[in-house]
């Protein structure tokens, strides 16, 4: 594979699963996934917005 | 009023992801996504792809989740509480299903009956002639005969069977588990077929082929349509399928997160395919001699059924093989089909006094009959093609056309709906939401209309006949419009407007045993 190729294939993993792995982090950390959203300690929800 | 039975639920929000995800995936998105990118500039087409994913596919994943989610029903329902004549356009979306409903089933049956062929390679040294001569006993010609391939009845039975096994079972038993058990199963024997190809000899100069960019090619307007059509095809957006789906989420439900998800691993798993469908390319091209540029049928029907039958057969292990890509293909199609038959019999139970096995054994019933008497005949896949490319291109664009400029611009009722997406998602929307479905979104789908409906009356399709292309193209559109306008018309239940007069979509309260129905 060339420089160029190979590039563009770890461009598309990136962006596209990194994405992917992204808004499943989001997912998890709003309780979308079950249970409550991540909070700090005066029980906040910084981010994700709380909803 | 009397307490019908309790509306379905998802059983968390999980059991609706994964089943949003597995109508996204389907055939599409391995025969099709590798070859479209191929040839729109290969590494650079990702570019306009992520483009249209992230202004057209997930913005119009927004919108639907939103319209199911707040008015709570099928397409006919959301849209009849939407605005006084909505029905009609929910209608055409449920038409638009039933017609896909019919063909899928078929290529299912062919995808099914191709697991068990790689076994033995039953194709033997001429894939195409057994595809093709074989096995669909394809006329010479277009045309509609009634002579109906004995070979092809088993396998549509079984997937009809389980089509409606899983219907019967309802929501959460029957499309949610089917999808929590397939999904995972489709990740794995594709991922494993994905590592075999890679080890493959020529899978790197595959692999070289579809991502080395042509910059060239992103002036090109024909490129940009690619990507716009690929994304809107994939995700499985505005013909009804996301809008019944999302309907069945819990009031307090995160929508855009979940479709963040949805979208990319839609997308995930397109450059996954490209990456499998490309690495085997690459070993018949190494195998035959011959560059990867000059390998014939990379995408649709004749990938799957003939080129990678070919290549099965050049491979060692190739049976295993063979079984992982079928199988994939199965899956794939199975979990998608489910969500499309999903859209048809919540309409229909919707609208009549009718229970979930009645109107998933009548739905069936009817759409297996025209299954085996339009596409599973001589001319089955002419058929096929041709209703395929016309209820898509011409059916799906025109009610997505429909859909969004209704909303956005006759009801002017985005920001109600960007209200309620944000209420309960904890990523937030914001204006650029309206900009892309008011203005991006439409203009796009009008060009694509546009292009595609010149390109088809001007130039047809396929070299098929012009009575042909009238009667079963637009006549495919034709039937979804009268379809649409007679649904609308019958008589359904009785307490139809005593019910949508009651609903409120403000309520997010989740008392389940008050919402009646069905």
């Amino acid at each position: 594979m060339t420089g160029t190729a190979i590039a563009f294939l770890l461009l598309a993993i990136i962006v596209l699963w990194g994405g992917l792995a992204l808004a499943i982090v989001y997912y998890r950390r709003s309780g979308a996934a079950g249970g409550q959203p991540v909070r700090d300690r005066e029980g906040n929800v910084s981010i994700p917005h709380d909803t | 009023m009397a307490q019908a039975t309790k509306r379905e639920n998802w059983s968390g929000q999980t059991g609706f992801l994964l089943a949003a995800i597995g109508s996204a995936v389907g055939l599409g998105n391995i025969w099709r996504f590798p070859g479209v990118a191929y040839e729109n500039g290969g590494g650079a087409f990702l570019i306009p792809y992520l483009v249209a994913l992230l202004t057209a596919g997930i913005p119009i994943l927004f919108l639907d989740y939103a319209l199911g989610h707040r008015y709570q029903g099928s397409a006919p329902t959301v849209f009849r509480r939407l605005f006084k004549g909505g029905e009609v356009l929910g209608w055409f979306q449920v038409a638009i299903s039933f017609v896909i409903m019919c063909y899928y089933g078929v290529i299912l049956a062919w995808a099914a009956s191709f697991t068990i062929f790689s076994i033995t390679e039953a194709w033997g040294d001429d894939p195409t002639a057994f595809f093709l001569g074989d096995y669909l006993q394809l006329a010479d010609e277009p045309g509609l005969s009634l002579d109906v391939v004995g070979g092809l009845l088993l396998p549509l039975l079984l997937v009809w069977l389980a089509v409606l096994f899983v219907m019967v079972l309802g929501v959460q038993n029957g499309v949610e588990k089917a999808n929590k058990f397939f999904l995972p199963l489709l990740v794995i024997l594709f991922a494993i077929l994905v590592v075999r190809a890679l080890f493959l000899d020529g899978a790197m100069e595959g692999l070289n082929a579809l991502f080395t960019p042509d910059f060239g090619q992103l002036t090109n307007t024909d490129v940009w349509l690619a990507a716009y059509s690929q994304i809107f095809f994939s995700l499985s957006i505005a013909f009804g399928i996301m809008i019944t789906y999302s309907s069945y989420l819990k009031r307090k439900s995160d929508l855009t997160t979940t479709g963040l998800v949805a979208g990319f691993a839609n997308s995930s798993f397109e450059i996954l395919t490209g990456i499998g469908v490309f690495a085997t390319l690459g070993f018949m091209a190494a195998s035959s001699g011959v560059g990867v540029n000059e390998v014939e049928g990379i995408t649709g029907p004749i990938l799957s059924f003939v080129t990678f039958p070919q290549i099965i057969s050049m491979m060692p292990g190739g049976p295993i093989f063979g079984v992982l890509f079928f199988g994939s293909l199965v899956l794939a199609g199975f979990t998608s089909m489910i969500s499309i038959s999903q859209v048809v019999v919540a309409a229909v139970q919707e609208k009549f006094p009718i229970g979930r096995a009645a109107a998933s054994a009548l739905i069936v019933g009817v759409c297996g009959t025209i299954s085996i008497l339009l596409f599973a005949t001589t001319t089955g896949l002419y058929t096929l093609d041709t209703v395929d490319k016309y209820i898509n291109e011409i059916g799906i664009i025109s009610s997505a056309i429909l859909m969004t400029l209704i909303v956005a611009w006759g009801l002017r009722k985005l920001p109600t709906l960007r209200a309620h997406l944000n209420r309960v998602s904890a990523f937030q929307v914001g204006m650029w939401w309206h900009w892309l479905i008011a203005v991006v979104v439409p203009a796009m789908l009008l060009f694509m209309l546009g292009s595609t409906g010149y390109s088809l009356l001007i130039d047809g399709y396929e070299g098929y006949p012009t009575w042909y292309l009238n009667l079963l193209g637009w006549g495919a559109v034709g039937f979804a419009i009268v379809f649409a306008v007679v649904f609308t018309l019958m008589p359904g239940r009785h307490d139809r407007a005593a019910l949508d007069e009651a609903f409120d979509p403000d309520d997010l309260t989740d008392e389940d045993e008050l919402e009646e129905v069905r």
